[in-house]
């Protein structure tokens, strides 16, 4: 393979570009293959396996051999474009492709059949796989992690009636058979220009005009009729439902955007690419595909070698190999195996002074890269041809992978030997080569006939003009029956050269049992590399078929998933992940970081204020402090977070005593209770304090985390479970704040902000109250067990409310008191976190909160699994109050408790403190009848150790309530 | 997964909804409560679902969908 | 069962492979057995070769209306670990984890065990208590298991970013060393050819499309090739249990979900762990240098092997937020697999409701690692019709008495 420049470079066109440390010259934007390719290269690459030297094969997104590593990561060389500075380097090979330390292992090769590292590396016992594997794994892998992190890709969603994918022959006609004035038409196209295969063969004209000039009218037209036409747009998968994902890229190559389009039809008109022909050798340097050597003639003026000898065995390639040598590139000979080709084609390509061969097949290759290639003939005869690169041509594979993305059926064409989509799939028609159309007329046809249906079924106007009609082109793809080649010793007949599969690793895998396709792929790993198996998967069908002795469409395929081609994982994250999932603020969050918080972020992706560290303080001394303050004088925290529910309505009652399992309908106005939402299967679900505002009127608040489950619930209920209740459930979430001011001192802090509470106002009361002239809501309420007011009020009022409220405090030595805190407090009162003790297990009596449970209702949501759990109430986890035997000890949450060691575990520690107020260590526990253990005492098992503790009741300070009562 | 047909907002991107398969219910009896409560059709094939606009109009939806393709059936 | 070795392959090539005898017969499906398990795939060869091996019940069927390990075996992505949350479970797998160092010998096929361990990256206070429960609870089953720092993790796995302003900081890491990663067909292939060896019949492309039962006892399976019979039916079909468990008479908490997961391009060596990020992404490098990847399961039940595309982008923007140095690295090949997930996300080895009917199911996105434990513990099931201890806890009937077995280490599990 001497490839050169058919068109000499322009100065102004011509860029430097290094490859595998050579400096070479380059037209500005053609493909690094190309560039390749003129500069002389035949050894490109080195095969997955064995390290075999190889060449170009394909071309654009068809090529199995040549992976190159760039900066911008591991692309094809025939994607690749050349510009100035261009880098790159051929992947899996050291130092070079074209010498290759590792070229020795294609030695070994008939000690690596298929599947040969399942029966060896593994020595005695199995055991010794672990020294093999790294060899193994640094010997696989093609290219390295780039190192440097990938720009942004953005992302587009869009809409549209049709969507037409490809923009060759049929995908054109497909279009313009849709009226555009009246739709929404994108047709994308992988190619800098619409045209497909037309591009390559100059002696095609569709309605009176060169092919090629047709297909750019034909988009202008459809661009100025609002046709949204893009180039360099892959679609690289269907989904259900109409979503096609496509990659567009920029004029360097690169990934520019991510389209998610929805459309009510899809036109797939994806065309087809050639198969090479199996035979020995078959995948030295120098042998390509016959419509690769046409593509980098025709588009890009580069001769892939001195004197080609095409071997092929259909009518199509006639015409390509005509089109080829009118080009300028040299071809000499076209050898067919078929007895009779078509003699009018014969005759066309002896007039362009190619000589033909019918009844010649190949055998093997001479010379790496390519010197000739051996031949036998009809007659047994053997002859060789001298060239430097044979041409392939093994009929057509029909890029059928977006039909089958989303589950499109597939049936077996004899004629073509290959699959085609069995009719329209989920709102999208197959046009063209990818649906079997042989000739230009065909897809033409086809393309004008899938537009049509597509557009009637979007339900837009239909364009009632003929189909353009071809000339030229008749030539049919359709490939003789070709018995495949054996493997001759060292000589490999190659299926699948991105896997570096051969025709008897097919055959080995076959005889060996693994009959089905799909065990075929997976124990020989044909289809499975980089190209994803588009080159060789027909060939690796016929040789399974073959050898069960039934037909290929009984084979089947595997399945075709996404993506169509490789694609970046940066093409497909969601960049910028702070909007992705934002975090939550409440209008007190700037002051809590202002103040120098530490901040957390928990339960529904709220900020919230850890502890509020002093000058100099460590953690454990800030927690205390913020402790102290509360129990001694005056704290307050934001507990805006809060889930918080207006239910409104004449049935609202009825509604909450379902809903819940406390009854709420006996509560008066202005008063709340501590309830419970259970799961139907009787596991608590949510806690919170209910207030009755009027008859008609609840406000209703949740745990922060289960904000939006409980909403869930609550509409699920009203409109699922009990749609005669006239009753409406609001979210207010996020329009009240909650302000809490606890400690002994609480009810002065307030009465100096001159908030004036009612003469009477018991615990859990709720009051409508003036704040700064401000109407808001105070409950007496809390999570510290200390006197203590909930403060509801605008969203908006609050950052002017925490402050007055802080100014006041000033006297009563008040702090700001974060969820560190907070935590501490309330294992002091013993009160139960969810998340931490309503792990999503237990039920209301497990955690000792049967007081807020009033069973003697007639119906709620868990009533009936609450009931069975009562009747078998053994062996439950209870939760309990843990003392550590050593006061000072902190039991680490988590630990495990047993009854004595040895015993298996009975529980664990949910939540554990140091308590100042106390002076002593506390936590809490679930454990399986922990209850009945009281007084004993058991075991932890720690990360490390054990340690001993008490079983108590889960309430340690103030356990009779007065002081959140007083 | 297909648009979902919401009557009040039209046809929705499934990230919309939160889909409850054909669990849900509730139970008033002691009798066949651990199906009730435990048990899964699970049908292969069409499936009546519940399914909640949360991010939309915040109707639950009663659909139909055949599970072995995820189209909606009418 | 002639050995698999390096001097088998030196003997074969001289006669270039021809042979290599057939891994497993391919018979067709006699009328009487005494039992079948359906479903070819890891856990019913399994249970196969461990009831021929173990319990000397050779005259069985394994029959599949696909091929073998064609179903959630050949999609899954690998991870075997044991760093479960609860004891019953950390214990079993505790188990599993031994049977699989010894698996290739025992099989005479290499199944590529690769003992590499397994960080998971902390990044939520409710997730660092869960650890810390676990990290007791592994301490107490013999199993190794740290709670180590960030840079720990960083250090055994180069591509994470701590740096930046992360949405969500690594608060901390477990390094789990006995985890580790196997090639999922080969562990179909290795229990089939060896159950094949002693006389089980493995029959594919064969679907069931009953149970059939007489009073209270089952008779045998409808098969596309006809009426087989036999006391004793397994199914061991994950996310198809619910539509076959029904033609017997049985409804299951399970519920079938696609779970969809990912491979890159092959790379040369740059992760030597599986790395979790528990409900976001996992990843690890297959031998052959792919990165596999998944995530969380699809939010709405399917029996469509097909995943959402939204799902791989979440997926895909946890992976890139975490490995930033991992965009420029091309997806290559994306699936799905069906997966059953239980409602209390534990699996069931247990008797069905109707006698001779076995259940092994609800393993949602962890069965692979149970194969060799889980098909040792079905076989001893159906051979005694009676469970062993080690899953005794995985009975049916713990939903009847309403004690569930909640466990949250799945990928895909909930709440």
């Amino acid at each position: 393979m001497s490839g050169y420049r058919l068109l000499p470079l322009v100065p102004d066109d011509t860029v430097e570009i290094d490859f595998d440390g050579m400096r070479l010259s380059a037209r500005r934007g053609e493909p690094l293959a190309a560039s390749l390719i003129a500069n002389g290269l035949s050894t490109v690459a080195r095969s997955f396996k064995y390290h075999r030297p190889r060449g170009i094969v394909g071309f654009g997104s068809w090529e199995p051999n040549a992976v190159v590593e760039t900066p911008d990561g591991i692309e094809l060389a025939t994607n690749v474009r050349a510009f100035d500075g261009l880098n790159a380097r051929a992947a899996n090979c050291w130092p070079s492709a074209r010498f290759d330390a590792k070229s020795f292992l294609g030695t070994f090769s008939a000690l690596m059949p298929a599947g040969f590292y399942y029966k060896t590396f593994r020595g005695p016992g199995g055991r010794l796989w672990p020294l093999f594997e790294p060899m193994i794994r640094k010997a696989a892998g093609i290219g390295r992690l780039p190192d440097r992190p990938a720009a942004e890709t953005p992302k587009r969603n869009a809409h549209c009636d049709v969507l037409v994918i490809g923009a060759g022959a049929a995908g054109l006609a497909a279009a313009r058979a849709v009226a555009s004035n009246a739709s929404r038409i994108i047709l994308l196209d992988e190619g800098e220009a619409p045209g497909g295969r037309l591009l390559d063969r100059p002696d095609l004209r569709i309605d009176g005009v060169d092919g090629r000039e047709w297909a750019r009218l034909c988009a202008k037209s459809l661009a100025a009729n609002g046709v949204r036409v893009l180039a360099r747009t892959t679609a690289i998968g269907r989904y259900d439902g109409g979503l096609v994902v496509a990659l567009e890229r920029s004029p360097e190559g690169r990934p520019a955007r991510l389209w998610k389009i929805r459309a009510k039809s899809i036109v797939l008109a994806t065309g087809a690419i050639e198969r090479p022909l199996v035979f020995p050798d078959n995948d030295r340097p120098g042998a390509m595909l016959l419509t690769a050597a046409l593509a980098f003639a025709v588009r890009h003026g580069v001769a892939v070698g001195r004197e080609v000898v095409a071997v092929a065995d259909n009518d199509a390639a006639y015409d390509d190999a005509v089109a080829l040598a009118m080009a300028g590139v040299a071809v000499r000979h076209i050898v067919d195996p078929r007895v009779v080709p078509d003699p009018e084609l014969v005759a066309k390509a002896r007039a362009a002074g190619i000589e033909c061969h019918a009844e010649f097949t190949p055998t093997g290759i001479v010379g790496s890269p390519v010197r000739g290639v051996r031949l036998v003939g009809g007659d047994s005869r053997s002859r060789t041809l001298d060239c430097d690169v044979v041409a392939m041509s093994g009929g057509t594979t029909p890029l059928v992978h977006l039909h089958s993305h989303s589950g499109g059926r597939l049936r077996h064409v004899g004629k073509l030997r290959a699959f085609v989509p069995d009719g329209p799939h989920d709102g999208a028609w197959s046009a063209g080569a990818c649906n079997g159309a042989a000739s230009l007329d065909e897809v033409l046809r086809d393309g004008s006939a899938a537009g049509r249906e597509a557009a009637r079924a979007a339900g837009c106007r239909v364009d009632s003009t003929a189909p353009p009609r071809a000339e030229g082109g008749d030539a049919r793809a359709e490939p003789g029956s070709e018995p495949l080649a054996a493997d001759v010793a060292h000589r490999k007949a190659f299926v699948d050269f991105a896997a570096d599969v051969t025709i008897d690793d097919l055959r080995l895998a076959a005889r060996e049992g693994y009959e089905s396709v799909e065990l075929l792929k997976r124990y020989t790993t044909t289809g499975m590399a980089i190209d994803q198996g588009r080159m060789g998967n027909l060939a690796a069908i016929e040789a399974l078929a073959q050898a069960k002795r039934v037909a290929p469409g009984l084979v089947g395929t595997t399945t075709y998933r996404p993506p169509f081609v490789p694609v970046p994982f940066s093409t497909i994250a969601d960049t910028n992940g702070t909007l992705l999932r934002p975090s939550r603020a409440t209008t007190l969050t700037a002051w809590h970081e202002a103040a120098g918080a530490v901040m957390y972020e928990a339960g529904a992706h709220w900020r919230r204020p850890g502890y509020y560290p002093q000058a100099g303080d460590t953690m454990e001394a800030a927690v205390r402090r913020e402790c102290r303050a509360v129990r001694q004088m005056a704290g307050m925290y934001d507990s805006s977070p809060l889930g918080k529910f207006e239910v409104v309505g004449p049935d609202a009652a009825t509604f909450l005593d379902f809903v819940y399992a406390t009854r709420l309908s006996d509560l008066a106005p202005g008063r709340g209770r501590y309830a419970l939402q259970l799961h139907e299967d009787g596991r608590l679900f949510d806690d919170g304090i209910v207030f009755r505002t009027a008859m008609d009127r609840y406000f209703v608040t949740t745990t922060t985390g289960n904000a939006d489950a409980c909403h869930q619930r609550f509409e699920y209920c009203r409109q699922i479970l009990r749609p005669e209740l006239r009753v409406g459930v609001l979210n207010v979430t996020e329009q009240w704040a909650d302000i809490v001011v606890c400690g002994p001192r609480a009810r002065a802090v307030l009465a100096d902000t001159g908030l004036s509470l009612p003469e009477r106002f018991p615990f859990l009361g709720l009051a409508a109250c003036s704040f700064a002239g401000l109407p808001v809501q105070v409950a007496r309420a809390g999570f510290t067990g200390e006197l203590s007011f909930e403060i509801f009020l605008p969203a908006s009022a609050a950052p002017q409310a925490w402050r007055d409220l802080l100014e006041a405090g000033r006297r009563h030595a008040i702090a700001p008191v974060g969820s560190e805190a907070n935590h501490v407090l309330r294992i002091e009162k013993g009160f139960i976190s969810v998340g931490h003790e309503a792990d999503g297990i237990c039920g209301p009596d497990d955690l000792g909160l049967s007081f807020a449970v009033h069973a003697d209702k007639p119906d709620f949501v868990g009533r009936q699994a609450l009931l069975r759990d009562r009747a078998s109430p053994s062996g439950r986890p209870q939760l309990v109050g843990l003392m550590a035997r050593d006061p000072q000890f902190v039991l680490p949450e988590g630990s495990a408790v047993l009854r004595a060691q040895g015993d298996r575990t009975r529980g664990f520690v949910t939540a554990s403190c140091w308590s100042d107020a106390l002076g002593r260590s506390l936590a809490m526990a679930l454990i399986e009848d922990g209850r009945s253990l009281t007084g004993s005492d058991v075991t932890l098992a720690l990360a490390d150790g054990t340690a001993g503790a008490q079983v108590v009741p889960p309430s340690f300070y103030d356990p009779k309530g007065e002081r959140q009562r007083g | 997964m297909r648009l979902v047909p919401c009557p009040d907002c039209g046809p929705r991107e499934p990230g919309e909804f939160v889909c409850l398969g054909d669990s849900g219910g509730h139970p008033v009896g002691e009798d066949g409560l651990a199906e009730a409560l435990y048990g899964r059709a699970n049908a292969k094939g069409p499936v009546e679902e519940l399914w909640w606009h949360k991010f939309g109009c915040r109707r639950w939806l009663k659909l139909r969908r055949n599970s072995a393709t995820n189209e909606f059936v009418p | 069962m002639r050995g698999y070795s390096i001097w088998a392959l030196a003997r074969n090539a001289l006669t270039g492979h021809a042979g290599w005898p057939r891994a497993w017969r391919s018979p067709r499906p006699r009328e009487r057995y005494e039992a079948v398990i359906v479903g070819a795939g890891g856990h019913g060869l399994a249970t196969a070769y461990y009831l021929a091996r173990r319990h000397g019940m050779r005259n069985v069927l394994v029959v599949d209306k696909g091929w073998i390990g064609g179903g959630n075996t050949g999609r899954n992505t690998v991870t075997i670990r044991a760093n479960y949350l609860r004891e019953e479970s950390i214990r079993f797998h505790a188990e599993g984890l031994r049977m699989w160092r010894e698996m290739s010998g025992e099989l005479g096929f290499n199944v590529m065990f690769s003992e590499r361990g397994q960080i998971d990256l902390i990044q939520t206070w409710a997730k660092l208590r869960d650890v810390k429960r676990r990290q007791v609870l592994m301490r107490l089953a013999g199993v190794p298991f740290e709670i180590v720092s960030p840079e720990a993790a960083k250090a055994r796995v180069p591509i994470l970013d701590l740096d930046g302003a992360k949405r969500f900081p690594v608060l901390a890491a477990t390094w789990h060393p006995s985890a580790g990663v196997a090639r999922h067909d080969a562990v179909a292939w290795g229990y089939a050819r060896a159950a094949d060896a002693l006389g089980v019949d493995i029959v594919q492309g064969c679907e069931v499309t009953a149970v059939r039962r007489e009073g209270g006892r089952v008779t045998g399976v409808e098969t596309a090739m006809g009426f087989v019979v036999a006391p004793k039916v397994a199914l061991a079909v994950s996310a198809h249990a619910s539509v076959l468990a029904q033609t017997a008479g049985v409804r299951l908490p399970i519920e079938t979900v696609p779970l969809q997961a990912f491979v890159s391009e092959p790379l040369k060596p740059m992760l030597d762990c599986v790395v979790n990020c528990p409900g976001q992404v996992y990843l690890s490098q297959s031998d052959k240098g792919e990165l596999v990847i998944g995530g969380g399961a699809d939010g709405v039940p399917s029996y469509v092997q097909r995943g959402d595309f939204a799902t791989i982008e979440r997926v895909v923007t946890s992976l890139a937020e975490l490995f930033p140095v991992l965009g420029r690295v091309r997806m290559l090949r994306q699936w799905a697999g069906a997966i059953d997930l239980c409602y209390d996300t534990s699996p069931i080895v247990s008797k069905a409701p109707v006698d001779g009917l076995y259940l092994d199911v609800g393993w949602g996105s962890g069965g692979f690692k149970a194969i060799p434990a889980g098909g040792a513990a079905f076989a001893a099931l159906i051979a005694n019709d009676m469970p062993g201890p080690e899953v005794a806890p995985f009975a049916l009937d713990r939903f009847a008495t309403g004690r569930p077995l909640y466990e949250t280490a799945g990928a895909s599990n909930r709440d």
